[in-house]
């Protein structure tokens, strides 16, 4: 098991899936290893407030919504297979909020 | 030999192409580490935000160099013939376009960056992009009326805008097109609120006994007496942007910039197809509507651009935009069709884009639909007739019905299907009398008397033709 602090923050609109507030610092416990695939589990389970939907496609992340790990493209990152470190930061981004 | 790949009983899939090519470093400046990909290449972030710039200020600024041949000494002046309007919907598409003009065209903005240092942009990059136009202006649309029980977001919006220097806030209201004043400022001369009865083949146009109450009343019974959740969306969206259109005029303006990005883009695109707009299909990409260019200088930055700008730019949409967009139907199906394919494949959606830009429609046509003021193909009424069976009586084409004009022969093949298609499930169609909206009026009264001039000059060259062949009255007596 690993216990990470991490600093969440969601943006373009998805903020009003959680509570309507844009960031959230987080401590967890996570079965090691802990990747980002677990983390959107855990964020699914114990954050979102409403509408699933807009955040899951099944057990992944929706398309369309990007994910930042400390300023850089979750692509350059491995995206789900990402382990996750203690102080990440990890920006979810909505870009489904029209034109 | 070649193995069987079924053999085993496992499914075989494609491989899957790495997110990126190469390297992790910056594919442009080729020293710092990448933080972005954007279609399989790898851009650090200051070379990403110099691209988002460079891409928009492409899209725009050839539309707004003159021409060359009238005067040389305006080569490479940037110059507009009137003010510009930005259509802002607080959505993620105009909330970057809002920041990527006042930060390139205004003039207090031109000359520094977010962190107040100057700009390396050669020394006349700044004295030329400014004073382009001479006003910008912000249109918002509030679309609440539409979508009842979600708040109003004037207020919030017009914060959004009091934030650029030098901007001017346009409030518009999506009932607006139904109402008599509004049209009026727009310097419309029908002011009686016309109305279609959809469950009449033909569509007959009449004008109500009672009044269709307020504009929000006219509005909502539109939207009731739709006959599909697409066509609610469709007909929202056509709405939308001639008030937009509308506004530009009214306020002067030579340009009117929407935020669609490649993504929203390629739905468009693809859902027009998908609804008959076909035909429509270069106004979808640019169009110039009495002397109004409607541009979409973000249509080659994809949604994923869009929002990793956004981000490092500290900007916000609207609140509220995620959970009250309620849009259903083919619009949302292709929406979430180019989402995913952008999520695996993104090099394919700027193909979409690209491959609907080389479509060409099949013959010309001098005829505007009345309901969405686009170019109409002549004869669909008749081709529809002969494909398929959409009435019980067999309707002659372009024939009104008795008593009444029909609305049928005015309009393009898009927003005829969308008035006329019933859905499998019944459908929404509630109320058969539906409010139109204003410009549609005038636009029937102009078409009318066009054809009757039409007329009456076939009626001269046809006694020119016989002229000789006639008994003139004062020989016969």
């Amino acid at each position: 098991m690993a216990t990470l602090a991490l600093s969440l923050h969601f943006g373009g609109g998805m903020e009003l899936l959680f509570d309507n507030r844009r960031d959230h610092e987080i401590t967890i416990t996570l079965p090691a290893p802990a990747d980002v695939r677990l983390l959107i589990d855990w964020i699914a389970t114990n954050l979102l407030q409403e509408r699933k939907e807009l955040f899951l496609e099944g057990p992944s992340l929706r398309p369309g919504i990007l994910v930042l790990i400390n300023d850089t493209d979750w692509e350059l990152e491995g995206e789900e297979d990402y382990q996750l470190k203690d102080g990440d930061d990890i920006v979810f981004i909505s870009t489904l909020h029209g034109g | 030999m070649c193995d069987n790949p079924s053999a085993d009983g496992a499914e075989t899939l494609m491989p899957r192409r790495l997110k990126f090519d190469r390297s992790k470093i910056c594919t442009k400046c080729k020293e710092l580490p990448g933080n972005v990909v954007i279609r399989h290449a790898v851009y650090c972030k200051k070379c990403f935000l110099q691209l988002v710039t460079i891409k928009f200020r492409r899209g725009l600024e050839s539309t707004l160099l003159p021409d060359p041949s009238s005067d040389p000494s305006l080569r490479n002046v940037l110059k507009a013939s009137g003010n510009l309007l930005i259509g802002l919907s607080g959505g993620l598409g105009s909330t970057v376009l809002l920041d990527l003009v006042h930060r390139s065209y205004n003039s207090t903005s031109s000359s520094s960056g977010q962190d107040g240092k100057p700009r390396n942009r050669g020394k006349q990059a700044p004295q030329r992009r400014k004073d382009v136009w001479n006003k910008v202006m912000v249109g918002y649309v509030e679309m609440c009326a539409a979508y009842p029980g979600t708040k109003d977001r004037t207020d919030e919006a017009r914060g959004m805008v009091e934030k650029c220097a030098e901007i001017e806030f346009v409030p518009l209201r999506i009932e607006n097109v139904f109402d008599g004043e509004w049209w009026k400022r727009m310097g419309g001369k029908g002011l009686q609120q016309l109305s279609v009865d959809l469950n009449v083949d033909g569509l007959k146009v009449k004008i109500p006994a009672e009044t269709c109450g307020t504009p929000r009343d006219a509005l909502q019974s539109f939207i009731a007496s739709l006959p599909t959740p697409t066509a609610v969306a469709s007909l929202l969206r056509t709405l939308t942007r001639l008030l937009l259109l509308y506004a530009a005029r009214s306020t002067g303006s030579s340009h009117l910039l929407l935020g669609t990005s490649l993504t929203s883009f390629s739905v468009s695109l693809i859902s027009s197809i998908a609804q008959g707009g076909g035909f429509n299909v270069r106004e979808e990409q640019e169009e110039t509507w009495k002397d109004v260019r409607l541009i979409r200088p973000l249509r080659e930055l994809g949604g994923k651009e869009c929002a990793t700008y956004m981000w490092w730019n500290e900007l916000s949409v609207l609140p509220g935009g995620i959970t009250t967009t309620k849009e259903q139907g083919i619009g949302k199906l292709t929406r979430d069709f180019i989402v995913g394919l952008e999520k695996n494949f993104p090099s394919t959606v700027s193909t979409v884009a690209r491959t609907c830009g080389k479509l060409v429609p099949k013959g010309d046509t001098d005829m505007a639909c009345v309901v969405c003021e686009r170019p109409a193909q002549a004869g669909v009424q008749e081709w529809k007739t002969r494909i398929s069976i959409w009435s019980r009586t067999a309707l002659a084409p372009d024939e009104p019905v008795k008593g009444a004009k029909s609305l049928a022969p005015y309009l393009c093949y898009g927003c005829h299907t969308s008035l006329t298609s019933r859905s499998s499930r019944g459908g929404s169609g509630l109320v058969p009398s539906m409010a139109l909206p204003r410009w549609t009026g005038e636009n029937l009264t102009q078409l009318g008397r066009a054809k009757d001039e039409v007329r009456e000059g076939n009626r001269l060259a046809m006694k020119r033709e016989i002229e000789e062949f006639l008994i003139d009255d004062t020989e016969e007596k």
